[in-house]
C-alpha cells in the first residue's frame, strides 16, 4: 500500500464518524449525509496533492463537507422547513431521552448561521478564530453567533420545560 | 474581570479552560454556580449532537475511494493505450504491422497479455491487507449487474477496474503462493480457458456466463483450481 493511501485511509479512520455528524446536522437526513461525506473524501482524494499541511486536514474535510451540502442540497431544502419534520433516526441510533429530543429539535430549528458556528465549534472542536477562517467571518462574529446559539437552544429548552410532560433542559 | 465579562466569555465556550475564568468562578459563588449549569447544558448539546454514523461507514469510504483511485489510474492507463493504438494504426495502414496489431489487440492473445499487463501494473493492490465484506462485495458486482451466490472469502481488496478500456471487478484473494488476483470481465468473451504466463506469474482466462475471468497467482498457483472454486459464485444476469 503506498504511503499517500495508508495517510488517506488514517484520515478516514480518524475523521469520517466526525464529519458525518456535521453532514447530519447541517442536512438532517442520514442518507444525504453519508452522500456528502463519502463525496468529500472522493474530492480529497482527488485534491490530496493541494493538502501541503496534514494538521490542516479536519479544517479542509469540514470545509468540503460544508460547500458540498451548499452546492447540493441548500438550494432544494430551505432553511424555514419545520423542525418538527427532522429526519427521522433509527432510536438505537442516539439518546431517546426527552431533553436530548428536545434538544435536537432546537437544534434543527436553529437559523443556519447560527447552527453552523456552534456545530464547528462542538462538533469539530474548532476555535472561533478557525471557525472565523472558515467561513470567512470576523472572530468576534462567531464569538457573537456561538454565543446566541447557545441563548436560543436554552430559551427554547427552557420553553420546552414550562410544556407538561417535558423534563427541559436542566439549565 | 467582572461578572458580565465572565457570562460573555462562557457563553461563547463553556467548556473553556481559561485560567481568567477558573480564578473568577473561585470568588464569585453565582457565576460558579452559573458556569456548572453551562457546563451541563454543554454536555446535554454534545450528548444530543452525537448521532452514532452507520456501520462500516468508513469502509464504504473507501471502497467509493478505491473505485475513483482505479479509474482515474486506467484513465491514465487508457490515455497510453490510445496513443499507442494510434500509432499502431498508422503503422498498420502501411499493412507492415497487421499482424501485430491481432496479437496485442485481438482475441484470445491480446487479452492474455492485457490481462497480465494490468495485475503488472496495479502490483500494489496485492499487498492491500484489508478485509472487504460480503456487502461490499455485493454491491459492486451489483454495478455490473452480477450478484454473489456465496462469499468468496479472504478478500483484501476489491474495486472496479478497466481491461482494455472495458470496466470489469478487479479483486485480490489469498492463495497458495501468494496474492491471488481475479478479474471479472464481462465484456470480453472467449470459447475456451487461455493461459497466461510470465515470469513471475501463471493464470487462467476462464469463459463466465457473461464474458470471461481471469484468474493470476504467483508461479505455482493452482489457478484453474482457483477458477473452478470462484467461477461459479458470481451470478450475471445476462
Amino acid at each position: 500500500m503506498s504511503d499517500i493511501q495508508r495517510r488517506f485511509e488514517s484520515l478516514v479512520g480518524a475523521l469520517a464518524k466526525d464529519l458525518y455528524r456535521y453532514a447530519y446536522w447541517l442536512c438532517r437526513d442520514r442518507d444525504q449525509a453519508e452522500d456528502l461525506v463519502q463525496e468529500t473524501y472522493v474530492r480529497a482524494w482527488k485534491a490530496r496533492h493541494t493538502l501541503q499541511d496534514e494538521r490542516a486536514a479536519r479544517g479542509w474535510l469540514f470545509t468540503i463537507v460544508r460547500r458540498e451540502h451548499a452546492r447540493l442540497y441548500e438550494r432544494s431544502r430551505p432553511e424555514s422547513c419545520n423542525p418538527d419534520e427532522l429526519h427521522p433516526v433509527a432510536p438505537t441510533d442516539y439518546d431517546t431521552s426527552t431533553e436530548a429530543f428536545a434538544l435536537r429539535r432546537a437544534i434543527a430549528a436553529l437559523p443556519v448561521q447560527y447552527r453552523n458556528p456552534l456545530l464547528l465549534q462542538v462538533l469539530g472542536g474548532f476555535t472561533c478564530q478557525e471557525i472565523a477562517d472558515m467561513l470567512d467571518l470576523t472572530p468576534s462574529t462567531v464569538m457573537a453567533r456561538v454565543s446566541r446559539a447557545r441563548r436560543k437552544l436554552r430559551e427554547r429548552l427552557t420553553g420546552q420545560a414550562d410544556k407538561p410532560g417535558s423534563t427541559g433542559s436542566g439549565t | 474581570m467582572n461578572c458580565l465579562e465572565f457570562r460573555r466569555r462562557s457563553m461563547v465556550d463553556p467548556m473553556s479552560q481559561d485560567a481568567e475564568l477558573a480564578e473568577h468562578s473561585s470568588t464569585c459563588a453565582r457565576c460558579a454556580r452559573e458556569a456548572q449549569r453551562m457546563a451541563g447544558f454543554e454536555q446535554a448539546l454534545r450528548h444530543a449532537l452525537n448521532i452514532r454514523p452507520p456501520e462500516g461507514l468508513e469502509a464504504r469510504i473507501l471502497l467509493a475511494q478505491s473505485f475513483n483511485a482505479t479509474r482515474r489510474t486506467s484513465t491514465v492507463g487508457a490515455r497510453w493505450l490510445t496513443a499507442a493504438a494510434a500509432l499502431l494504426v498508422a503503422v498498420g495502414v502501411t499493412g507492415w504491422l497487421g499482424y501485430r496489431w491481432d496479437a496485442y489487440f485481438g482475441e484470445p492473445e491480446g487479452l492474455a497479455m492485457a490481462v497480465l499487463n494490468h495485475v503488472n501494473g496495479e502490483l500494489s493492490y496485492l499487498q492491500v491487507d484489508r478485509d472487504v465484506q460480503s456487502n461490499q462485495l455485493g454491491q459492486l458486482f451489483a454495478h455490473f449487474g452480477a450478484r454473489l451466490n456465496s462469499d468468496i472469502g479472504g478478500v483484501s481488496y476489491a474495486g472496479r477496474c478497466d481491461i482494455r478500456t472495458q470496466p470489469g471487478v478487479h479483486l485480490v484473494v489469498p492463495g497458495q503462493q501468494g496474492a491471488v488476483t481475479l478479474l471479472f470481465m464481462p465484456h470480453e468473451h472467449l470459447t475456451e480457458p487461455k493461459p497466461i504466463r510470465s515470469d513471475r506469474f501463471t493464470g487462467i482466462i476462464v469463459p463466465t456466463d457473461v464474458g470471461s475471468m481471469a484468474v493470476v497467482g504467483e508461479k505455482g498457483e493452482p489457478v484453474s483450481h482457483v477458477a473452478a472454486r470462484v467461477q461459479h459464485l458470481v451470478v450475471w444476469d445476462s
